[in-house]
C-alpha cells in the first residue's frame, strides 16, 4: 500500500451511479481513506421511492450509494445541499431563460456546488481532496505545484466542458480517477469490484427536470406575466407567428415555430428582441457568426493574457472544436474571434477553451458579434 | 454486529440492552432442541406457557408504572409510534365517524410519531393547535387556556423531550386538562426508567412508552390507557383483547418486562447526573462558545443538547462520527438528510444552528475516561468546522 494515500483522506462526491462508485472503490484500493458523501439536491417527492432512469437524487440513488459504501468499507454520508442548490443552480436556471438565455446548470453546480460548497464539506471533516466520478484529468506539475485539467481518455465520455469553472485551489485538492478510463472499463470493474450499480443506467439531461420538460418547469415557477406571448418576426420585420412566451425557444431551434410563411421548414429562431418581446426568425445563413463576447472568464492555470490566446473553442457541450484568437479584458469579459463563422452561438452556454488535450478555461456567452449591442 | 459501548453516545435513540432483558432471553435461544417460541394465542399447551410469559411480562411493566396499575389497561405495539398514534385514532376516530370537526393541542416539541398525525387529522376535517414552548423548552402553559376549544377534544405533550432531556411540567398540565375536561395523552418514551412514574396519580388518560429507550428490544412499544378510554384498534384482530391484531411479540414482550423489573429512576439519575454534569462543565471550559440548550429548565440526568457559536450545519456530528464517537443531531429523513430540529427551532434556534446541534445521551456505563476521550475529540472537531467556516467566508 502506499503510505502517503494511507494517510490520507478523500471525500468522494457519491451520486449513487457506477462512475462515481468505481471512482470510490479505485481511490479506497490505492490505500486512501475514502468517506463517501451523498448530496441531497433535488426532492423528486412522491416518484421519490420508485426507480426510474435517468433521474438523480431520489431515494434509490442516496440508497445505491449507501450500498456501494457499505460494500466497499468506508464511512457514507447524505448531506442537504437542497438549499444551495436551489438557490444556485435552480433560481439561476430558471433566471437564464427569463432572460433569454439557455443556461448551462451543470456547469453552474460543478462551480458552485460540487467544487466550492463541498469543499467546506471537506474542511469540516479533515479531507484533503475532494474525489469525483467525472470523466477528466488533473495533471500537477511537481515543479510549480501548478495543477491542469486534462480531456478524458474517452473522448465520447470528455467532461471538461463542465469543469471550466474549477479554480487552481480547487483542482489542486481535486481527483477524478475515472478520466483515464473508458466507459467500458468502468462499468467492467465495477463488476469486479462486484457493486450493484455495474449496470445501472446513465444520468441523461437535466438532473431536477423530470418528464415534464423544461419549459413546463419555468411556467410552473414564474408568473405569466413575466413570460408574455409575443409575435414572431423575420429580420425584415413581417410578422409570420405568434411565440408562447420566448422562454421557450433556442437560438438555431427550428421545430415548433408554427410559421405562416410558405416554406417554414427554412426559418430558425435567430435572436430575440426583448424590448419588443418579438422571437426573431432568419434563414440558417443568419446562424453563423465570427465572434463573441463572453463573460465571467476562468482561467483555469495562469496564462499570459496579454498578446491575446490563440486556441481551440467549444460552444456547447457537443460542438466540434474551433480555432479562434482570444482577447482578454480586465473586467473578466473575453472576446473571441473565429477563424470560421460558427453555428448558432448562444447566449448563456458557456464557451469553453482548449490547447491540445488541455482544458484552459472559460466563460459564459453574452453577446453574438463584436459589437455589445443587442443580437 | 460490533457495537463498542463506551463510544457510543446515543442512548436516547436506543439503550445497550440490559443485562437481565439478556438473561431473560437465552433461555429461549439455548434449547437443547430447535428454537420454539410458540404464539401466545394457541389453546394448546406451549401457547399456554406462552401467554403465561406474556402476562408476566405485562404485570411487570404495569408495576413500574406505578402502584394499583390494572396490566389488562397495558397494550403492546409494535413502537412508541405507534402507541401515540393509536392514542390518537382512539380519540378522534369515533369523533369524525360521527362528523364532527374535533380539535387537537399538540406541543411544539412532540415526536414525529405525534406530529405526523396532525396531517392526517386535518385530512379528515379535523384541525390541530401547537402548544409553544419557550427558549429552555418549557411547556407555555399560560397560553394553553387560549388555545383550548369546545370542540377540543385531547391535548398531547411530551413529559420528557428525547432531544434535550427537558422535562415538562405535566401536573400542571395534568390541571388544566382536567379542569376543563379533555383527555390528556403523554408521551413517556423518554421518561421511563429516568423518572419515577404514578400513572394513578399523573392526571393523564394516555401513555405511551418503548421499550428499547430502557434497555429492552426495538420493535416493542406500551400503551397505557386509563379506565373508561377504550381504544380504536388501527389493526384489527383479536390480540390484545381486540385492540391491537397481529401475533405477539413474544421475545419483545419479555425483554421490556425483565428491562421494566430492572430499573430504578432515582439511583440511576444519581449516577447519571455526576458524569453528565462533569462532561457538560468539561466542554463549556474547553470550547468557548458552548451552548446548553434547555440548561435552565428542569432535565434528565443523561442529556445534553449543545450547539457552539460558528458551527452551523451538519458538519459536526459526521466529523465525530469519524472520531469515532456516535453522538445525534435533529432528525434524519428517508434518504439520511439531516433535517433541522424542530424541537430547537420551536427554542428558537435558528436553522442553521438547530441543524448544527449535537445531543449527547450517555448512560450508567460510560466512564469518566471514555468521556475525556470524547471531549477532546469534540474540541478538535468544533475547531476545524469552525475553521472551515471562515475559509468559507472569505
Amino acid at each position: 500500500m502506499n503510505t502517503k494515500a494511507g494517510k490520507t483522506k478523500v471525500l468522494v462526491a457519491m451520486s449513487g451511479g457506477v462512475d462515481s462508485s468505481v471512482a470510490a472503490a479505485l481511490l479506497k484500493n490505492q490505500g486512501y481513506e475514502v468517506i463517501g458523501v451523498h448530496m441531497q439536491l433535488w426532492d423528486h417527492g412522491e416518484a421519490n421511492v420508485e426507480r426510474f432512469g435517468g433521474r438523480c437524487c431520489s431515494l434509490v440513488d442516496a440508497n445505491d450509494a449507501r450500498r456501494v459504501c457499505d460494500k466497499i468499507d468506508v464511512p457514507y454520508y447524505v448531506i442537504n445541499a437542497q438549499d444551495v442548490f436551489k438557490e444556485k443552480v435552480v433560481d439561476y436556471f430558471v433566471h437564464e431563460y427569463l432572460q433569454n438565455r439557455t443556461p448551462n446548470p451543470c456547469a453552474e453546480c460543478n462551480n458552485q456546488i460540487k467544487f466550492n460548497y463541498l469543499f467546506q464539506k471537506a474542511d469540516e471533516l479533515g479531507c484533503e481532496f475532494v474525489a469525483t466520478g467525472h470523466y477528466a484529468q488533473v495533471f500537477h506539475d511537481a515543479a510549480t505545484g501548478v495543477a491542469s485539467l486534462q480531456k478524458a481518455v474517452d473522448p465520447h465520455k470528455d467532461q471538461t466542458y463542465f469543469l471550466f469553472g474549477l479554480t487552481q485551489q480547487a483542482l489542486r485538492r481535486t481527483m477524478m480517477p475515472l478520466g483515464s478510463l473508458t466507459k467500458m472499463m468502468v462499468r467492467k470493474l465495477a463488476e469486479e469490484f462486484g457493486l450493484l450499480v455495474a449496470q445501472k443506467a446513465d444520468s441523461q439531461e437535466i438532473c431536477f427536470i423530470g418528464e415534464e420538460g423544461y419549459t413546463n418547469f419555468i411556467d410552473k415557477r414564474v408568473a405569466p406575466s413575466l413570460r408574455p406571448k409575443g409575435f414572431i418576426h423575420t429580420f425584415a420585420g413581417e410578422t409570420v407567428g405568434e411565440h408562447t412566451g420566448l422562454h421557450r425557444y433556442t437560438i438555431g431551434q427550428r421545430k415548433g415555430l408554427q410559421l405562416k410563411v410558405k416554406d417554414p421548414d427554412q426559418y430558425f429562431v435567430v435572436g430575440f428582441d426583448t424590448k419588443q418581446n418579438v422571437l426573431i426568425v432568419g434563414q440558417e445563413k443568419h446562424l453563423f457568426h465570427n465572434s463573441l463576447i463572453a463573460s465571467q472568464m476562468n482561467w483555469i492555470r495562469p496564462l499570459d493574457q496579454l498578446h491575446g490566446i490563440r486556441c481551440k473553442a467549444r460552444i456547447r457541450s457537443r460542438h466540434e472544436e474551433a480555432s479562434c484568437q482570444v482577447t482578454c479584458f480586465e473586467n473578466g469579459r473575453v472576446h473571441v474571434q473565429f477563424d470560421e463563422p460558427q453555428r448558432a452561438i448562444t447566449p448563456g452556454q458557456a464557451i469553453v477553451f482548449y490547447d491540445g488535450n488541455e482544458a484552459l478555461g472559460g466563460a459564459y456567452i453574452e453577446t453574438i458579434g463584436s459589437n455589445l449591442g443587442v443580437a | 454486529m460490533l457495537v463498542k459501548v463506551e463510544t457510543y453516545l446515543d442512548s436516547n435513540a436506543g439503550a445497550p440492552l440490559h443485562p437481565r432483558v439478556v438473561e431473560a432471553l437465552l433461555p429461549f435461544l439455548n434449547q437443547s432442541s430447535r428454537v420454539l417460541i410458540p404464539n401466545p394465542s394457541s389453546i394448546h399447551s406451549h401457547g399456554r406457557r406462552a401467554k403465561r410469559f406474556l402476562a408476566e411480562a405485562r404485570e411487570k411493566i404495569a408495576a413500574s408504572l406505578g402502584s394499583r396499575i390494572d396490566p389488562e389497561q397495558i397494550i403492546f405495539t409494535s413502537s412508541g409510534t405507534e402507541a401515540n398514534q393509536l392514542v390518537v385514532r382512539s380519540v378522534f376516530e369515533p369523533l369524525l365517524l360521527k362528523g364532527a370537526q374535533p380539535h387537537w393541542i399538540l406541543s411544539a416539541v412532540e415526536h414525529d410519531s405525534n406530529r405526523q398525525m396532525v396531517k392526517w387529522l386535518e385530512a379528515r376535517g379535523g384541525s390541530a393547535s401547537v402548544l409553544p414552548v419557550d427558549s429552555n423548552g418549557n411547556l407555555r402553559l399560560e397560553i394553553l387556556p387560549e388555545l383550548i376549544r369546545p370542540e377540543t377534544a385531547l391535548i398531547s405533550a411530551v413529559w420528557v423531550n428525547n432531544e434535550t432531556g427537558v422535562i415538562s411540567n405535566i401536573s400542571a398540565l395534568a390541571q388544566i386538562s382536567k379542569a376543563k375536561g379533555i383527555p390528556l395523552h403523554i408521551d413517556a418514551a423518554q421518561a421511563w426508567g429516568k423518572l419515577p412514574i404514578e400513572l394513578n396519580t399523573l392526571g393523564a388518560q394516555f401513555v405511551t412508552f418503548s421499550a428499547h429507550k430502557i434497555g429492552g428490544l426495538a420493535g416493542t412499544g406500551v400503551l397505557w390507557l386509563a379506565q373508561g378510554h377504550p381504544a380504536h384498534a388501527a389493526i384489527l384482530g383479536k390480540q390484545e383483547k381486540g385492540r391491537r391484531g397481529g401475533s405477539e411479540n413474544l421475545l419483545g414482550a419479555i425483554a421490556a418486562g425483565a428491562a421494566a423489573g430492572a430499573i430504578g429512576p432515582l439511583e440511576w439519575s444519581e449516577n447519571v447526573v455526576q458524569l453528565r454534569d462533569r462532561l457538560q462543565d468539561a466542554i463549556c471550559v474547553k470550547i468557548p462558545g458552548t451552548q446548553v440548550n434547555g440548561a435552565l429548565a428542569p432535565r434528565v440526568s443523561n442529556t445534553l443538547n449543545l450547539t457552539f457559536e460558528g458551527v452551523e450545519g451538519d458538519g459536526l456530528v459526521m466529523a465525530m462520527d469519524l472520531a469515532g464517537y456516535s453522538v445525534s443531531s435533529g432528525s434524519a429523513c428517508a434518504s439520511g438528510v439531516l433535517e433541522p430540529s424542530h424541537v430547537l427551532l420551536a427554542m428558537g434556534l435558528s436553522q442553521a444552528q438547530a441543524m448544527a446541534a449535537v445531543r449527547i445521551s450517555i448512560t450508567e456505563s460510560h466512564s469518566w475516561e471514555n468521556l475525556e476521550g470524547f471531549v477532546s475529540a469534540l474540541e478538535q472537531a468544533v475547531l476545524r468546522v469552525r475553521k472551515a467556516s471562515r475559509r468559507r467566508d472569505l
